[in-house]
Formats: C-alpha cells, structure tokens, sequence
C-alpha cells in the first residue's frame, strides 16, 4: 500500500471486522491515533467491550509488540516505571535502573484506569504531562507513544482518579451496549474468527508507517475558518462574564441575574482547558488528512469525544444528551454569528476606529460574550489612545470591573 | 498583543462579506438568506420586493387561488368598464352630433 491513508482505512475495516456497533466512537478513536503521543480513554458499563476495542486497536498498531498493565490487579512500581538493577548496587554500589516494558513500549495499554493505586496514576500522569518517567532520581524519556485506557465510571473504585489526570487523554468515547441484531452480529464474528477476536486481529500498519503518517497529519493546514470555529466553540464552553474560574461559587447559582444565562456558559459548571482547543485540532487536521477536507458538523460531532471528560456540567443526568443538546446550540448560535456578521465588524474595527461601528459592535455584544471579550480588548486600546472614554465602553455599560 | 493568526481569521471572515463603502459609510449584506431553508423565493417577495434572492418563486395553494379570485374579479371590473367607455362613446358621439347640428343650424 503506497498511499497511507488507505492504512487507515484499513485498519478501521479490521477493527470493525471484529467489533459490533459504535461505530462513530470507533472513528474518532482512529482519528485520534494519528497525532504524536496519543492517549485514549474508553469508557463504558463491564462487558461492552472497551477492553476489547482497546486490544483490537493496540494490535492492529503494533502487533504483539505492546504492554498492558491492569489497575484491577496490584501493580507495583517495577511493573510500571522501573527497578533497580541489584547486581550493580551490590557489585559496584551504583543506582541503575531497568526501565520496565511499560515505558518503553510504543503501544501502552490501561485496563480499569480508575483502579490504578494513586502512585501509578502520579507515574503515568506525569509521563503524559512530560514525556519522561522517573524512578530512583533517574529519568527516562519516553519516545512517541500510543496509549489506551479503559474504566467502568460506575465501578466502585478504591481511589478516585484526580480531573487533571483525565483531561490528560485526548478523547474519551462512550460504548453503548449491544442492540438484538447487534447481538447476533457479534455471535457471528466470533464464529468467524474461531471465537478469538482480538488474536485474530493482524497488524495493519508498521510503526514506521504510523510515524510518518503522524507527521503528515502534523503538517496539515487548516483553514482560518476552521480553527476560527474550533477556537469560537471551545470559548464558549470557558467563557463567563463573572469569571466562574476563579469563582468559588459555580453556576447556577453564579448566573442568577446574568444576562447571558440563554448561552452554553451557564450550563457548564467546570469549563474544559486549553487541551480541548489542541485535541480538536488534532482531530481536525487527521479527518482532513484522511477524507480530504473537514467541515463545521464534523467538528461538532469530534468535540463531543474531545469535551465530555474534561468539563463538569450543572445537569449531569446523562452527559452525552447534554453535551449533544449543548452541542446543537452551538450550531445555531454559530449560524446567528454569521449572519451578524460580526467578525467583519470586528476586522474594521480593529482597522480603524469608527463611532457608527462602534455602536453596532456594541448591540452585537450585548448578544455574544465571547465577541463581547474581543471588544473589551479593543476598548482597552482606544481608551490609551484617547479614542474613547471609559464611561462609554461596554464594560461600562453592563456594569463589568 | 494582536495574534496574526487571529487577524487572518477576521480577515478571511471579512473576505467572504459582500460590502461597499459610500463616502465615509460602510455597507454590508446582512446575510439574512442564512436561515432560509432554500433558494426559492415567496410570490409576495415577486410583487413587493424590487430584487429577488433567487430565479425561483414559490406559490401556496392559497395564495394561487387569491390570485385567481383577484384575476376574475378583475376581468369582471374590466368587462363592465369596458361597457361603460362604449356607452360613454356613443354618448360622446351623439352629444358631439348634437352640437354640430345646433351649430349649423
């Protein structure tokens, strides 16, 4: 195969060969392979098949060349991170570290994260922070690597996992359970595959293959109008005009009275990081990579895997219908921000200072906090530049220190 | 500090807006076609609006049939009009006959 995105494909196709329904979760996963240092978390009740999906992708990646370590089990430090080598202490008195399999193995896989005791968490946290592992005051680097983790949220767990952790993994996807039909899809795959699934599963693309292809992905452009729209969307997932960040009170008390309690904000209790804004492009850049372009809906639709784990939300009865009705309003609200045209405002304005502008500036932000952010930016210049007073500005206007 | 990036964005958004500047006024399409579900254009639009959105216009059955009571009734008005202006004729022209004899005689 000389084009490498049909690897792609094909390992997608192999994948579903051997997996049954969510399919959508199962496209994401791949497309969130092919950016550097891929972390994956699949999330879903026990026996729907996230440790098998998690297989599946590791083999047909990297053969049998990968680890897997497993937080239902009491996993020690050496398993995870490293050991010291007892002959060199005992012989020549010196610290040597065998590094373990885990670290350096390209395909790393996490079965039951959310068991894992706090020091292995620590460990890999600070491995997917940094790229590096430490034990006994020596540090490995850990080279590109692919790394899938699975849990069951509702399994009672002796540690509760930190929020910083999770927001260290890509995406998250949800499986669902099978459907009847569903059922006898899969009865007839294990049929087909002599009831061994995930061994019959065949390496698809070299490792090599898969760090090229990372860096094409890398090197594709996205659009100003793509990313404006992955920046707008994952904004107003963060923005809040009484600036609930470094509030200790959280929406919906915090909202009460807000003016802008209609928009996404005042569903968002926790907002998502800036890994959000890194992941969508990832994501964005690798569909484009691989369909040849990348639209506003198929944005929509990865950002809810980008998003679900990262932000905490007020009504949090069923995550994905929230997220997605959250999502739904977005797209309307994106629609309504075209036809203001208020980014072209915006690029006049930030040409030159006109009052009638202004003013229309003005009434669009009253509508749209996140337009009403960049105004304040500009107000802040126009005031230094004697252009304005501070008492006209928005800011003023809705009462804002 | 102004990111290029962010400016390109404004720029390009910029780019795709229809605008025209008139002395010291700017003016821009609005874009409100946006939110319509298609191309097609309403027969009201047709008769109230001077430009039309699309070469395509649209008819309820009830504004036809509006249309076609309009029509009848206006072919009614015309063919008693047109009656009038033929008895006004002909009054014209015996009124016209009248004086001319009251004039030569």
């Amino acid at each position: 195969m000389t084009n490498k995105r049909e690897y792609i494909k094909a390992l997608k196709e192999e994948v579903m060969k051997r997996f049954v329904g969510n399919e959508d979760a199962v496209y994401v996963a791949i497309l969130n392979l092919l950016h550097k240092r891929s972390t994956l978390l699949i999330r879903a009740s026990r026996g729907t098949g996230k440790s098998t999906l998690m297989l599946l992708l590791l083999k047909g990646l990297f053969g049998d060349d990968f680890t897997v370590i497993s937080g239902a089990s009491e996993v020690k430090r050496g398993e995870v991170i490293g050991r010291l080598h007892i002959p060199s202490l005992e012989k020549e008195g010196t610290e040597r570290v065998l590094w373990a399999r885990f670290v350096q193995a390209h395909g790393k896989g996490i079965d039951e994260v959310n068991r894992l005791n706090p020091y292995t968490t620590a460990n890999v946290h600070h491995m997917m922070q940094f790229g590096e592992v430490w034990a006994y005051g020596q540090k490995s680097m850990a080279e590109d690597y692919t790394l899938i983790a699975n849990e069951n949220p509702n399994d009672l767990t002796t540690f509760i996992q930190p929020p910083p952790f999770y927001d260290r993994f890509d995406v998250c996807v949800y499986l669902n359970s099978l459907t009847v039909s569903q059922k006898f899809e899969l009865q007839e795959k294990n049929n087909n595959y002599g009831n061994d699934l995930v061994n019959s599963m065949p390496q698809v693309v070299s490792y090599e293959d898969l760090l090229e292809i990372r860096r094409e992905v890398e090197e594709t452009n996205l659009d100003p109008e793509t990313l404006g729209f992955i920046n707008v969307l994952i904004r107003d997932f963060q923005v809040c005009i009484r600036d609930k960040e470094h509030s200790n009170i959280s929406p919906p008390v915090l909202c009460e009275g807000c003016h802008f309690t209609r928009f996404v904000c005042s569903s968002v209790k926790d907002p998502p990081s800036e890994r959000a804004t890194v992941v969508l492009v990832q994501l964005a850049k690798a569909r484009k990579w691989l369909e040849g372009e990348v639209t506003s809906d198929d944005i929509i639709e990865m950002a809810r895997w980008a998003l679900i784990h990262r932000i905490n939300l007020v009504r949090n009865e069923n995550v994905i219908e929230e997220i997605d009705e959250l999502l739904q309003r977005e797209k309307e609200r994106m629609i309504e921000r075209e036809s203001r045209r208020q980014w072209f405002i915006l690029n006049e304005l930030y040409t030159s200072y006109s009052p009638g502008l202004y003013r229309t500036a003005k009434e669009i932000a009253v509508e749209d906090n996140v337009f009403a952010e960049e105004l304040y930016a500009l107000e802040e210049k126009w005031i230094k530049e004697g252009k304005l007073r501070k008492e006209e500005t928005l800011k003023a206007t809705l009462g804002i220190k | 500090m102004e990111s290029e990036y962010f400016r390109k964005f404004l720029e390009y958004k910029s780019s795709k807006v229809d605008k025209k500047k008139i002395g010291e006024l700017l003016a821009w399409d609005e874009g409100f076609q946006i939110n319509r579900p298609s191309k097609l254009s309403d027969f009201l639009e047709l008769v109230y609006s001077e430009k039309m959105t699309s070469d395509l216009i649209v008819l309820e059955r009830g504004t036809a049939l509006d249309l076609v009571e309009r029509i009848e009734w206006m072919e009614k008005n015309i063919e008693r009009l047109n009656k009038k202006v033929k008895l006004l004729v002909v009054a014209l022209i015996l009124v016209s006959l009248l004086a001319a004899w009251g004039w030569l005689t």
